[in-house]
């Protein structure tokens, strides 16, 4: 018999007919059976050896997947700013329309009202009277500021008038009484 | 949620942080107080009493008795000219216009004008002042002492 025959049938590979009269001559042959003997354990020790190689490199490949993870960069975290931006970007359309409509309620507002305060300010200290504009036709004026008692009250604005002597000169040629 | 809707809660939101506008008050009601300073050693008129800490200082401080010699409220339309009658003159108020509330105080613009006896202008001027605060206007000599006229206005 074949050594080529011996082989595959040890590897199964031959049809059922030909795996009996395989059987047949081997029994027939004490050399044949010691070679079909010896080819099973070459066989066999090659698969253990293929075995070994295979689990060694899989434990050598996981090792070095490991290092390569261990050596790559974590990937950002989703932050708070983030999230703010992907919200932004969904809806940036939106943010600009009311934003727009905002700013010209504000413009609208200011124009219309120029001396307003905001809502919800602290309200605001009160303030001493302002001359904005001051004649004296026949003599000066000088404006003066009295601190008023309260440390939260504002002074108190006076006028004072100093007559010119044309105006004096008159006072004194009425002398009328009060 | 459409854009429309997010345009005017943004819209809405702003609206309600602009400057609370003070309603543009249609008149003012003033108080004229006309005080007549001297030192005649006779102190302050009990009317008066409301004026104490203003008169107790520069420049007043120069005199130790204050009288009060006339009193009267005078309504003031905006815009309108309101003359009142006074001791030493005429006086003629203008309500110019009443500006932003600031604590809880009105802001008011007035146009003074004052009339000696004569006839002739003695001061013409623009002020704002609070409400709650008056304007004095002294100086001028009158029979016996030194004349004081003090203004206070209000406006719903």
């Amino acid at each position: 018999m074949k050594d080529e025959d011996l082989l595959r049938y040890l590897d199964g590979e031959l049809s059922p007919r030909e795996a009996r009269e395989a059987e047949a001559a081997i029994e027939a042959s004490p050399d044949a059976r010691r070679k079909l003997d010896a080819m099973r354990q070459l066989r066999d020790v090659v698969a253990a050896r293929i075995e070994a190689e295979v689990a060694d490199a899989e434990a050598e490949l996981e090792g070095s997947w490991r290092k390569i993870a261990a050596a790559l960069p974590e990937p950002p975290r989703a932050g708070v700013w983030a999230r703010l931006r992907e919200w932004f970007d969904a809806y940036r359309g939106h943010v600009l329309t009311g934003a727009l409509a905002a700013s010209a309620g504000v413009v609208l507002t200011l124009v219309l009202h120029p001396s307003g305060r905001m809502a919800g300010a602290p309200p605001e200290a009160a303030e001493a009277a302002v001359v904005e504009s001051l004649e004296v036709p026949e003599g000066s004026g000088t404006i003066l500021q009295v601190p008023s008692d309260d440390k939260n009250a504002p002074a108190t604005t006076v006028i004072w008038l100093t007559p010119g002597e044309k105006d004096e000169q008159a006072e004194k040629a009425e002398d009328a009484p009060i | 949620m459409s854009r429309f809707v997010v345009a005017i809660l943004v819209a809405t939101a702003a609206t309600a942080m602009m400057p609370a506008t003070a309603a543009r008050a249609q008149s003012a009601q003033c108080v004229v107080t006309e005080i007549v300073a001297s030192n005649d050693k006779k102190g302050l008129d009990a009317r008066l009493d409301r004026f104490k800490g203003k008169l107790s200082r520069p420049p007043f401080s120069s005199w130790d008795t204050f009288v009060l010699v006339g009193e009267q409220s005078v309504t003031a339309e905006r815009l309108k000219p309101a003359s009142a009658p006074l001791t030493q003159g005429t006086l003629t108020l203008l309500f110019k216009d009443k500006m932003a509330a600031q604590g809880g105080r009105a802001r008011l613009r007035f146009g003074v004008d004052l009339d000696n006896r004569q006839g002739r202008r003695s001061v013409s001027t623009v002020v704002v002042f609070d409400s709650s605060d008056p304007l004095l206007i002294a100086g001028e000599p009158v029979r016996g002492g030194t004349y004081i006229l003090a203004l206070g206005c209000s406006a719903q």
